[in-house]
């Protein structure tokens, strides 16, 4: 179907892609996997000919045995869309956000095929339905914004199979989404792959996206290729370093279980934080003790970050209790926040956002020590500690890579000698082997100094190694809460099971107002009884203790 | 447990060093244009024989020749040194006024849009007050039959600080929300200082911008109030008076009119390649694109 044979792609002298060569046969998928600048989407732009005027082109690239390196663009225009398509990894911006999802998908196929605009609206309808969009007549007549990421996702999908392409290229198509709606865009895309014939090529820098979706896998590296093989054998027999490597990454090691330590540093009950026309946090409590990391799950839309803005703010809660180091943060004086403040410290996710473009290294790291009256003399120590050199500190964070950016996001942290770090989502941002190395470093720094993690992650693999004690969000409340060995070895609520399998789950359903919330989309609520569903619709689950989780009908409760 | 550590050095990647800072061509164009016309400003009037008040007797609008290089007026006076003066005048209201104007533009709109509240709703209402009142007619009441160039450029830059304010504003409030600046805040950083050290000089491309929209701005602004005889008055002369002065002799008379407004002309696109140039240098991102 597709054959490339000895395809390289380079940006003025700097090579991207280097005698690469593969083919995808109709109906199967082969996934293209590595991180950022190994040439992956460099790959693809050259497939689909969307290359920019900059870089130049050798090898060859045949289509259905037509060559596409030469062919001309208005030849290369017709085939795209038609023969073969694109699916992109943030679909918000795939569409246009002031036309109708349905309109648009019809439009894409009356790009490419004479037919009627009624004809084209009814296809664009069967599309939704075929990539599992409930109520696909009322969903076609819905703007992008009103869709979910998953969602969006789908009708992206759609309008990619809407020309029954040869060949479909998806890139990076579930990085966007949370752990299971990237499961069911997956089985998505699969049904439609089956439906269309089309060969797929799946670019990722996710090894679990592979293991789930593709036949064969080609590992890149810098524009090379490392290794290549049947899934199988690549995920079971690695035989390249960064092959091995990268598996590494993904898999988790327990953290040893201990006893809990004594000291509770910060401690959240019954928290409670509504917007107009959300409740984003709707009752949470936890505490986090001494020297001890909790892991905090869930997908996004499920109060995690309005969870760590409300403690980072320092604030009186709307409803509910905070207390940090032994002080509620009702009753602080303006003085006494700012106490509070040297001990409680935040890492962001995105460090190019967290770092003021315009502040040099140094400065950035300087600001929390000159802020609470200390001398700025620590920071060459400080960028040593987190493996910067000090010589970085001259610099804007524009001149360092995304590594180094979260090293000088940890530095800054760390100045002030915190009892109790806030991680969000700190490395997600990251590729997969400096991930590695950023969470060495925090797990160096944690054993180094007694630091408190509170630990926001939708990497499940990473929870599971860093954190001694786990809680997984779901709608503005704790499903379930406990150690992490425990929650991950013996789940008791079914989002948790669904969250560790990678189990397909839909993301449209409305939300609930009364009884267990998670009951739309409960695969145990589905199977129950009439009798003992009835609770479930009655009555919100509630955990009682430190661990536990929020299910009617989970094992260690009585039904 | 660091066994379990994939053993991955960070890629030897080493990031460009930070470049020297280079003007561009443009930018060095408008630089060399500003300094020179600067140059004239302050050193012309000294250099040239004649002053302001005298008059040459003996050449009533004479064209252009050895003694007068640029001619004279209708009542004998030296073109050169009377437009030298003016661009004096005109170069100074411009800077000061720009410069104050996008400078209360910062800090008013920064402030209003950081604090909100009570804060905002006080600010926002003085600048809308300012924005309906008729700015040229008080101007040009208030400042008729003053000499005072102080009083003028007081009286200008009240009056051209609104618009932006409420762009600042509204650049404010997205970069309240930015992580960097939530990092300050949950660090404890003051937030005024948060509004000094990181909202306002991650603005700098856009006040930068407008700074040099305003130098062009006030001199043209000042022009007008001295053509229409209000702003500068006799025996001061602006580029604006001089045009006002030279405008009915134009036509058979071209060096009465002509030499202020050309250098007019060059004043403002010197101040806009200068301009330009600042802006594309305050933004990071397009540095270090380069």
């Amino acid at each position: 179907m597709i054959d490339v044979t000895d395809l390289s792609v380079s940006f003025g002298t700097t090579p991207a892609v280097q005698g690469l060569s593969f083919s995808v046969a109709r109906g199967e998928v082969l996934g293209l996997i590595g991180e950022s600048g190994s040439g992956k989407s460099a790959t693809a732009l050259a497939v689909m000919g969307l290359l920019p005027p900059t870089a130049s082109t050798t090898g060859s690239i045949r289509l259905d045995g037509e060559e596409l390196t030469t062919a001309g663009e208005k030849r290369l225009t017709a085939l795209r869309g038609r023969a073969m398509a694109i699916v992109f990894q943030d679909p918000l911006q795939a569409f246009t956000p002031v036309h109708r999802v349905g309109a648009q998908i019809a439009e894409a196929i009356r790009a490419h095929q004479r037919v009627p605009r009624k004809v084209a609206a009814r296809r664009a309808v069967e599309l939704l339905d075929l990539v599992g969009i409930r109520d696909p007549h009322q969903r076609a007549r819905s703007y992008p914004h009103e869709f979910s990421g998953g969602m969006r996702q789908r009708a992206l999908i759609a309008m990619a199979v809407a020309n029954r392409p040869d060949l479909l290229i998806a890139d990076e198509p579930t990085t966007a989404l949370d752990v299971t709606v990237q499961a069911h865009i997956l089985d998505v895309l699969k049904t439609a792959q089956r439906e269309t014939g089309a060969a797929l090529l799946l670019i990722t820098h996710d090894l679990s996206v592979v293991a789930r979706a593709a036949d064969r896998v080609h590992v890149l590296r810098g524009g090379l290729t490392v290794e290549t093989g049947t899934v199988e054998e690549v995920l079971r027999a690695p035989r390249e370093t960064y092959t091995k490597t990268l598996i590494a990454a993904m898999e988790a090691g327990d953290r040893p279980a201990a006893a809990r330590p004594v000291r509770t540093v910060l401690e959240v009950r019954d928290l409670v934080r509504h917007h107009p026309g959300v409740r984003a946090v709707d009752g949470v409590s936890f505490d986090l003790r001494s020297g001890e990391t909790l892991g905090l799950v869930g997908e996004s839309g499920s109060g995690k970050t309005t969870l760590l803005m409300e403690i980072m703010a320092l604030a009186r809660p709307q409803r509910g209790r905070i207390t940090v180091l032994g002080r509620d943060t009702a009753q602080l004086s303006r003085r006494d926040r700012r106490r509070v403040r040297r001990d409680l410290q935040i890492v962001f996710q995105d460090p190019s956002a967290s770092l003021d473009p315009r502040m040099t290294v140094g400065a950035i790291v300087a600001e929390p020590l000159l802020t609470h009256g200390r001398s700025p003399g620590r920071v060459p120590e400080l960028l040593a500690q987190v493996g910067l050199p000090a010589a970085y500190a001259a610099r804007h964070p524009v001149h360092l890579s995304g590594g180094q950016r979260q090293r000088v996001a940890i530095a800054r942290a760390i100045a002030l000698d915190p009892a109790v770090l806030v991680l969000d989502e700190p490395v997600s941002a990251l590729d997969p082997t400096i991930r590695a190395e950023i969470v060495g470093l925090l797990e160096n720094l944690r054993a180094e100094r007694g630091l408190s993690y509170l630990f926001v992650a939708h990497d499940l693999p990473l929870i599971r190694r860093i954190a001694d004690r786990v809680a997984v969000m779901y709608r503005g409340r704790i499903a379930e809460i406990g150690p992490a060995h425990q929650v991950f070895t013996a789940p008791g609520h079914p989002y948790t099971r669904a969250l560790l399998r990678a189990s397909a789950l839909r993301d449209d359903d409305p939300p609930i107002a009364t009884g267990c919330r998670f009951r739309p989309r409960c695969p145990l609520y589905a199977e129950l009884p009439a009798a003992p569903r009835s609770r479930c619709v009655t009555e919100e689950p509630e955990i009682s203790g430190d661990s536990g989780a929020a299910c009617h009908h989970h094992p260690g409760e009585a039904p | 447990m660091s066994a379990t550590l994939p053993t991955v050095s960070t890629p030897a990647e080493a990031p460009p060093e930070p470049r020297p800072r280079m003007f561009s061509a443009t930018g060095i164009a408008g630089l060399a244009l500003l300094s020179f016309l600067g140059a004239l400003a302050v050193l012309g009037p000294i250099l040239v024989p004649w002053t302001a008040a005298d008059r040459d007797f003996e050449a009533f609008l004479q064209p252009p020749s050895a003694n007068h290089p640029f001619g004279t007026t209708a009542s004998g006076g030296d073109i050169l040194v009377l437009t030298l003066l003016g661009l004096r005048r005109s170069l100074l209201i411009g800077l000061v006024v720009a410069v104050a104007a996008t400078t209360i533009a910062a800090l008013v709109g920064a402030f209003a849009g950081y604090f909100l509240g009570w804060v905002d709703r006080t600010l926002m209402w003085v600048t809308d007050l300012l924005l309906v009142i008729p700015a040229f007619l008080v101007v040009a009441v208030v400042s008729s039959g003053q000499d005072d160039w102080i009083a003028l450029v007081v009286l200008l830059t009240a009056f051209m600080w609104m618009v932006t304010a409420k762009a600042v504003r509204g650049s404010t409030i997205v970069m309240r929300d930015r992580e960097y600046v939530k990092a300050a805040r949950f660090m404890g950083v003051p937030s005024h200082r948060i509004v000094l050290r990181h909202v306002v000089p991650n603005l700098a491309s856009l006040l930068v911008a407008d700074a040099t929209v305003n130098v062009g701005a006030a001199i043209l602004a000042e022009t007008s109030l001295s053509y229409f005889g209000f702003g500068v008055v006799p025996p001061e002369v602006s580029l604006g008076s001089l045009i006002a002065d030279g405008a009915p002799t134009a036509l058979y008379a071209p060096w009465t009119f002509w030499w202020a407004t050309g250098l007019l002309i060059a004043l403002i696109v010197a101040v806009n390649l200068v301009g330009d140039d600042l802006r594309d240098r305050f933004d990071p991102a397009l540095r270090a694109s380069r």
